[in-house]
C-alpha cells in the first residue's frame, strides 16, 4: 500500500487545502486531543519544577541539572524500542499507548505524594520519562495507520499542532495557579494529574486499534521482514539523513542563550521563549504539513532546516539583537519545527510497511534522540573551549554538509519510488 | 448519547468538581492553621519593633515559657542574652496572605511575627540599620531586583535589576556594604548551565562598587586564573574591609578571604561553601559538600580560622543554605519541611556550634534568618 504513495498524492494534487486537512480521520484529531491534554499535564510540572525545586525545596541549581539530567538513557531507548516492537508483534498499538500514558498520569500522582524527597523526585522523573519513550512510537504508528499515504504528512502536521497547543497551554495553567495560590505546588500536581486522566480518558474510549485488514496475514514478524525493512535503501536513506541533520542541530536552549547573551532581554525573559517557539510551531504545523502533501515532503523538509540554518546565520552575524528580531528568530524556529519533525515521522510511515510501522518510528525516533544528545554535548563542549562563534561556525558546517547528504538521499529515494 | 461521550464527560465533571474542593481546600488551609499576627501597614512596623524592647518584661517571658517546648528550648539563650535582646527577621514562608513577606520575631516570643507588607524577598539580610532584599517581581517573565532599605522606617535607599535567580545575600555589619549573589545562565557549560555573578554593593546608593569575578585570586602566594570561576556566599569582616566567600573552580570550592581595596582574593581553605562570619571574626560556619551515590549532600561545619580545625556540627542532615549566627557560640540554618507533602515550606532549626548539642526547631515556616541585636 504504502509504495501507491507517489500515486496517491498526485490524483491529490488537486485538493484544496482546507478539504485536506478536514479529510484528516477524526481519529487522528481525537489522538490529537490526548496529546494536547498530556502535554498541558507534562509542561505544567516541567515549567513549575525548576521554581519548586530551587527555590521552593532550596535545592540547588546544580541538584536541579541533576534531575534535569535524570534521563536514563539507555534505559529510555530500550523501553522505546521494546514497546515499538510489542505494538507491532500484538497489533495492539492502542493499549501500548495507554500504557505509556497511564504511567505519566501515575507520575503526577506520585509527585503529591513524593513531598519533596530527593530520591522520589528522582525516581519519578525517570519514571515520566519511561512512560514518555514507552507512548511515543505506538501513538506516531496509530497516526500512520488511520491515514491515506497521500494525507500523511497534514495527519502528523494536525496532531502536532494539537500537541504543540498543549505545550503552550500548560506553562500559562501552571503560572496562573501559583500566581493565585503562591507556594501550593500541591494543587498544581492534582491538576496535571487530572490533565493527564483527560488525556488517557480521551485514548481509552474514542482511539481505536487500526484495522486488521491493514495487516498481511502473516502473524509473526520473521527475520526476513525485518532485514527486508530496516535494511532497506529506503529506511536507511531516511535514518541516516535525520541522524545526520539531528546532529547539525543546536539545542534550543542553547539558541535561547546565544539570543539571550547578545539580545536586550533578561532572562526571566526565557520561559517567554518556549512559549513564543511553541505558538509558533502550533501556527505553522497545519499549513507546513498540507504543503508537504501538495509540493512535496522533502524540499519543505529540507527547506526547513535551510531555514535553521539561517538563524545560525543571523545569529553569527547580528552584533546586537533587539526584541523585533529575537521574536523574529523564535517563529523561524517554530517554523522550523513545523515543517520538519512530524514530517519526518510522515515520510518514515510511508517507508515502513504496517506490520513493522511502530518499530520502524521508535528505530527513527532513537536515532534522532542519540544525535540530539551528540549534538548538545559538542555545542557545549566546543561552546566551553572555542566559545560561541566557533561553536556556531562549527555547526553551520554540520547542518551544510547534513543538508547536501540528505538531499542527495531524498531524491534517491523519490526518484527510485516514483519510477521504479 | 453514545456511551464513550457519557463516561468522558462525566469524568470531566467528576475532575473538575474534585479540582474545585482541592483548591478551595488549598485556599483555607493556610489561613486556618495559624492565624499570623500583622502589624499592618508599614508604618506600623516601626513602633512595633520598638515595643518589642520592653516587651521583654519578665511577666511576657514566663508567659511565653509555658507556651510551647519550642520556647523551653530556646528559653536558656533568651536569659543568657538578657541585657542584649534580639530580633530575628526572615522571610516568612506559611502559605497565606503574607507568602513570602520579609518579617521579623523578638527572641523571646518566637511564635509573635510581625510582617513588614512592603517588603516580599526570595531572601534577605539585615544589618546595622540596613537591610538588603533580594525580590522577584513574578509575571509572564519573571524579572529580579535587590531592594536596600532603611530598617527603621523600611523606605527603600535604592533597587538594582539582577540578572538572574536570587540566592544569597548579606549585609555588612555597619550596614555599609552589602553582597548578593545569583544564578546566571549561560557562562559556563563545563558541568552545569548554572553559573553564578556575586556583586558588592553600596546600601545608600545602590552602587555597584566590585564584581568579585573582577578580582585577582592568589593561591599559596601565585596568581590563578580560570575561565569557570564561580563567587558566592560572602560574609564580611567586622570592620567592612574584608571578606570571606566561596570560589568554586575545577570541581573545588575554596575559601577565599578578599581584601576590598586591594581588590583581590586569597585562597585559604578547600571544601569550604557559604562561609560567615562569627560575631567574634574568630570561627567560619559553612556547608561542607560531600558526594554519595553520585548526589551532592552538605554537612554543618565550623572552621576556626587561627587552627583551621574543622568541627562538623550536631545537624546530620544535608543542609543547602548559608548560615546565620545567633550569638558566638549558636548558628541558624534553614531546612526544608519535607514531612508535611508538597506545599513546600521551610523551617529555621537551631544549632550549638560546639558539634555536640542536637539541633532544635526555632522557627516554622521561615527561610533566611538574620540576628538583629537591639539595645
Amino acid at each position: 500500500m504504502y509504495k501507491l504513495e507517489w500515486i496517491e498524492k498526485l490524483r491529490s494534487r488537486g485538493l484544496p487545502s482546507t478539504a485536506q486537512v478536514a479529510s484528516v480521520s477524526p481519529v487522528v484529531w481525537r489522538l490529537g486531543v490526548t496529546s494536547f491534554l498530556t502535554d498541558i499535564s507534562s509542561e505544567m510540572v516541567n515549567s513549575a519544577l525548576p521554581i519548586y525545586l530551587v527555590l521552593h525545596l532550596h535545592y540547588s541549581p546544580l541538584q536541579y541539572g541533576a534531575i534535569d539530567g535524570v534521563y536514563n538513557g539507555l534505559a529510555v531507548v530500550l523501553v522505546s524500542l521494546a514497546a515499538g516492537f510489542t505494538a507491532d508483534r500484538s497489533k495492539r498499538h492502542k493499549e501500548v499507548a495507554l500504557t505509556g500514558y497511564g504511567l505519566s498520569a501515575v507520575c503526577k500522582l506520585l509527585l503529591l505524594a513524593a513531598g519533596g524527597v530527593w530520591g522520589w523526585l528522582i525516581a519519578i522523573t525517570g519514571i515520566d520519562r519511561i512512560g514518555k519513550g514507552v507512548r511515543t512510537a505506538p501513538r506516531d504508528a496509530l497516526i500512520s495507520l488511520h491515514t491515506p499515504p497521500y494525507l500523511m504528512a497534514s495527519a502528523f502536521a494536525v496532531h502536532r499542532a494539537l500537541d504543540a497547543g498543549g505545550a503552550l497551554l500548560g506553562p500559562i495553567v501552571a503560572f496562573v495557579l501559583l500566581a493565585r495560590l503562591p507556594g501550593a505546588f500541591d494543587v498544581l500536581w492534582v491538576t496535571s494529574f487530572f490533565f493527564a486522566l483527560l488525556g488517557v480518558a480521551s485514548l481509552w474510549l474514542y482511539v481505536p486499534n487500526p484495522k486488521s485488514s491493514l495487516f498481511s496475514g502473516k502473524q509473526v514478524i520473521s527475520r526476513r521482514l525485518l532485514s527486508s525493512v530496516f535494511a532497506s535503501p529506503r529506511f536507511v536513506a531516511l535514518t541516516s539523513s535525520g541522524l545526520f541533520l539531528s546532529v547539525g542541530t543546536v539545542n534550543d536552549g542553547f539558541i535561547y542563550l546565544v539570543l539571550l547573551e547578545k539580545g536586550v532581554t533578561s532572562s526571566g525573559f526565557l520561559p517567554l521563549f518556549y512559549v513564543a517557539t511553541a505558538a509558533s510551531y502550533m501556527l505553522f504545523s497545519i499549513p507546513a504539513g498540507i504543503c508537504a502533501d501538495k509540493f512535496g515532503r522533502s524540499p519543505i523538509f529540507l527547506g526547513s532546516y535551510a531555514l535553521l540554518g539561517l538563524i545560525y546565520l543571523f545569529l553569527l552575524y547580528m552584533p546586537a539583537i533587539d526584541l523585533g528580531m529575537q521574536i523574529g528568530c523564535l517563529l523561524l524556529l517554530g517554523l522550523y519545527y513545523a515543517g520538519t519533525e512530524g514530517l519526518l515521522m510522515a515520510m518514515a510511515s510511508t517507508s515502513v510497511p504496517p506490520e513493522l510501522r511502530s518499530s520502524g518510528l521508535a528505530v527513527l525516533a532513537t536515532a534522532i534522540a542519540l544525535g540530539k544528545m551528540v549534538s548538545s554535548l559538542l555545542f557545549g563542549f566546543i561552546w566551553d573551549a572555542y566559545g560561541v562563534w566557533f561553536a556556531i561556525v562549527t555547526f553551520a558546517t554540520i547542518l551544510l554538509s547534513a543538508l547536501i547528504v540528505a538531499g542527495f538521499f531524498l531524491r534517491v529515494i523519490e526518484r527510485k519510488y516514483s519510477y521504479g | 448519547m453514545a456511551r464513550p461521550n457519557r463516561i468522558f464527560i462525566t469524568l470531566c465533571l467528576a475532575c473538575s468538581v474534585i479540582l474545585a474542593v482541592y483548591i478551595h481546600w488549598a485556599r483555607t488551609r493556610g489561613n486556618t492553621a495559624e492565624p499570623p499576627r500583622s502589624t499592618g501597614p508599614l508604618i506600623e512596623a516601626s513602633p512595633a519593633s520598638t515595643a518589642i524592647v520592653s516587651a521583654t518584661s519578665e511577666t511576657e517571658k514566663t508567659k511565653a515559657g509555658g507556651e510551647s517546648e519550642q520556647q523551653d528550648k530556646t528559653a536558656p539563650f533568651a536569659t543568657a542574652q538578657n541585657k542584649f535582646s534580639k530580633q530575628v527577621f526572615f522571610r516568612y514562608n506559611g502559605l497565606d496572605s503574607h507568602y513570602g513577606k520579609l518579617a521579623f520575631v523578638p527572641f523571646e516570643r518566637t511564635d509573635q511575627p510581625y510582617f513588614i507588607d512592603t517588603l516580599s524577598c526570595e531572601v534577605a539580610h539585615i544589618a546595622g540599620g540596613r537591610g538588603i532584599c533580594l525580590a522577584a517581581d513574578r509575571g509572564i517573565i519573571t524579572t529580579y531586583a535587590a531592594k536596600l532599605f532603611d530598617t527603621k522606617t523600611f523606605q527603600l535607599l535604592a533597587q538594582l535589576p539582577l540578572k538572574g535567580v536570587p540566592s544569597r545575600c548579606r549585609m555588612s555589619r555597619d550596614g555599609k556594604l552589602a553582597a548578593l549573589t545569583v544564578f546566571v545562565s549561560g557562562h559556563g557549560y563545563a558541568s552545569i548551565n548554572f553559573s553564578t555573578q556575586t556583586l558588592l554593593v553600596e546600601p545608600d546608593t545602590g552602587r555597584i562598587i566590585a564584581d568579585l569575578e573582577d578580582f585577582k585570586v592568589s593561591r599559596a602566594g601565585t596568581p590563578i586564573s580560570h575561565k569557570d570561576f564561580n563567587f558566592w556566599g560572602v560574609t564580611f569582616t567586622p570592620d567592612t574591609r574584608h571578606f570571606y566567600a566561596t570560589l568554586s573552580t575545577n570541581r573545588q570550592h575554596l575559601l577565599v578571604k578578599g581584601d576590598i581595596a586591594n581588590r583581590s582574593v586569597n585562597v585559604i581553605h578547600d571544601n569550604v561553601e557559604c562561609p560567615s562570619l562569627s560575631p567574634n571574626a574568630s570561627r567560619i560556619a559553612y556547608k561542607k559538600r560531600f558526594i554519595a551515590e553520585g548526589r551532592v549532600f552538605w554537612q554543618l561545619h565550623i572552621l576556626d580560622l587561627a587552627t583551621k580545625r574543622e568541627t562538623p556540627l550536631g545537624e546530620k542532615r544535608s543542609v543547602d543554605d548559608q548560615l546565620e549566627w545567633l550569638d558566638n557560640d549558636h548558628v541558624l540554618y534553614t531546612l526544608p519541611e519535607t514531612e508535611t507533602g508538597s506545599s513546600a515550606s521551610t523551617n529555621i532549626w537551631l544549632a550549638a556550634a560546639d558539634g555536640a548539642t542536637a539541633p532544635t526547631l526555632f522557627l516554622k515556616k521561615a527561610y533566611s534568618p538574620s540576628v538583629v541585636l537591639l539595645r
